[in-house]
């Protein structure tokens, strides 16, 4: 995929749909590449797309409400365009996707400190750096996100407009292996486990606002009456944050990773994301995003579903992990 | 642990759970006197954060009762509820909460010996399982210092 192209397809849809913004990443100070929103067709010459980038674009949309948007999206955000369209909150006739494809994002917390880095270009499954003076190239295998990783979907699902090119391939599996390795852990060391994550949590709810599923205009964790929890980061406060919402995502994650690489403290929340898709998946058989017109699994019902309700159709003879 | 007596809060559907315990008491079925009735409009009103939160200040077990499938009084808030809290109790299993203070059940506003059998078999549960102490809420800081250095 060359700049240029992209440049030219954006410009074209901006064009040809009347849009009144386009979201997409611009290159910032250090070289990495940053979320903006341009409005015009010579601001546009500055959109850029490679591995750099972090967020997931989508998380904008539900603020641009009533505006026609265009947005540059590679299968994450595509799949995150579709809830966000199946669940109400966009109409698909105001959206212009551009499809991407991807290589899988870096995450900059396996570059170490960054102080005085600055990112250069991505070519052939490489990135350069510049660091102290000096330039490295580096393979971006060893840098990617934990979720690019395992990404199954790398090219969009949904798009108006397509660049060509070549995406990520081969999902390394790592992320079930994880959640599997923790399943047939003692309870008790589970429980050690995440209490552990918690403990780390500083509750900056950066997870949250990185998150395009996450556009709830008001968050439990704000509420005061009731207060759910305590303002401090405690451990079971934390514990709260977490399992909430990764209950609230279940079924409707995508793992595009964005919360992950936007965590300043490198909690795990992809095993838990993970588990939860997974388990959602099993239960009602759904995958995530995938098909316009697709109620959320927690947002409808089936007569046939399982039951594990004492008095109930089945017994509790069936558990989840031990 | 012998001595323990477990608080167990129990959420009850106004239309058939919550009756089927006023059945019990009515009927003079004995059943352990540990839990708490709240009484919500349907088990679909039950948000799962009910249950870390009354986890979290400290009850032993939470029970949610609500119609049978096909019985509820809005047509179909037990079935989002089977949906969810079934989610939901797995995820307390998956992170090491033991999902045995959780429960969930069915019960029709006839079933008054159901529910005091109920009641049994859950307090039994909860007080084998022991004491809530691995998800309960902590002062905060300041809170704990200042009581540490009076």
């Amino acid at each position: 995929m060359r700049t240029d192209d992209l440049i030219l397809k954006c410009q074209e849809a901006f064009r040809e749909k009347e849009l009144d913004l386009f979201l997409g990443f611009e290159r910032s100070s250090s070289g990495f590449l940053k979320p903006a929103v341009f409005t015009s067709l010579e601001s546009l010459e500055k959109i850029s797309w490679d591995p750099s980038a972090s967020l997931n674009l989508a998380t904008f949309i539900p603020r641009f409400k009533g505006k026609k948007v265009g947005i540059i999206a590679p299968g994450c955000v595509s799949r995150s365009l579709v809830i966000l369209i199946n669940e109400g909150q966009v109409s698909r006739d105001r959206l212009t996707v551009v499809g991407v494809p991807c290589q899988g994002l870096i995450e900059r917390k396996k570059l170490g400190d960054l102080k005085g880095v600055r990112f250069l270009d991505s070519q052939n499954g490489k990135f350069t750096l510049q660091r102290g003076g000096q330039i490295v190239e580096l393979p971006l295998e060893n840098y990617l996100s934990e979720s690019c990783l395992d990404c199954d979907h790398s090219g969009p699902v949904l798009y108006d407009y397509l660049i060509e090119g070549s995406s990520r391939k081969n999902p390394s599996g790592n992320l079930e292996k994880r959640v599997k390795a923790l399943v047939e852990l003692s309870p008790g060391e589970r429980l050690l486990y995440f209490k552990k994550e918690a403990e780390k949590c500083i509750r900056c709810y950066a997870c949250r606002q990185a998150c395009p599923m996450c556009y709830c205009e008001s968050c439990f964790v704000e509420s005061s009456e009731p207060r759910w929890l305590q303002a401090a980061p405690e451990v079971a406060d934390n514990l709260i944050w977490l399992l909430t919402r990764v209950y609230h995502l279940a079924g409707r994650c995508v793992q595009c990773g964005s919360c992950a690489r936007a965590c300043p403290e490198g909690v795990d929340l992809m095993s838990l994301l993970a588990w939860a898709n997974q388990s959602v998946s099993e239960l009602f058989q759904y995958q995530p995003g995938l098909e316009i017109g697709e109620k959320p699994a927690l947002g409808e019902y089936r007569l046939e579903d399982p039951d594990f309700f004492w008095g109930g159709g089945l017994t509790e003879g069936k558990k989840c992990c031990s | 642990m012998e001595n323990f007596e477990p608080k167990i809060i129990a959420f009850l559907c106004n239309w058939c759970s919550y009756a089927g315990a006023d059945l019990a008491g009515v009927s003079r079925f004995q059943y352990p006197p540990h839990v708490r009735v709240i009484r919500v409009p349907c088990s679909g009103r039950v948000n799962p954060l009910f249950v870390l939160k009354t986890l979290y200040e400290g009850a032993d077990g939470v029970l949610v009762s609500g119609c049978h499938p096909g019985d509820c009084h809005y047509q179909s808030g037990n079935y989002y509820a089977r949906r969810r809290l079934e989610v939901f109790k797995k995820l307390l299993d998956f992170v090491g909460l033991n999902p045995a203070r959780f429960k969930m059940a069915w019960i029709s506003a006839s079933e008054g010996a159901q529910f005091a059998q109920l009641i049994r078999e859950f307090t039994a549960e909860v007080k084998e399982t022991g004491p809530n102490q691995e998800f309960v809420r902590e002062k905060a800081d300041l809170v704990r210092f200042l009581n540490e250095n009076r």
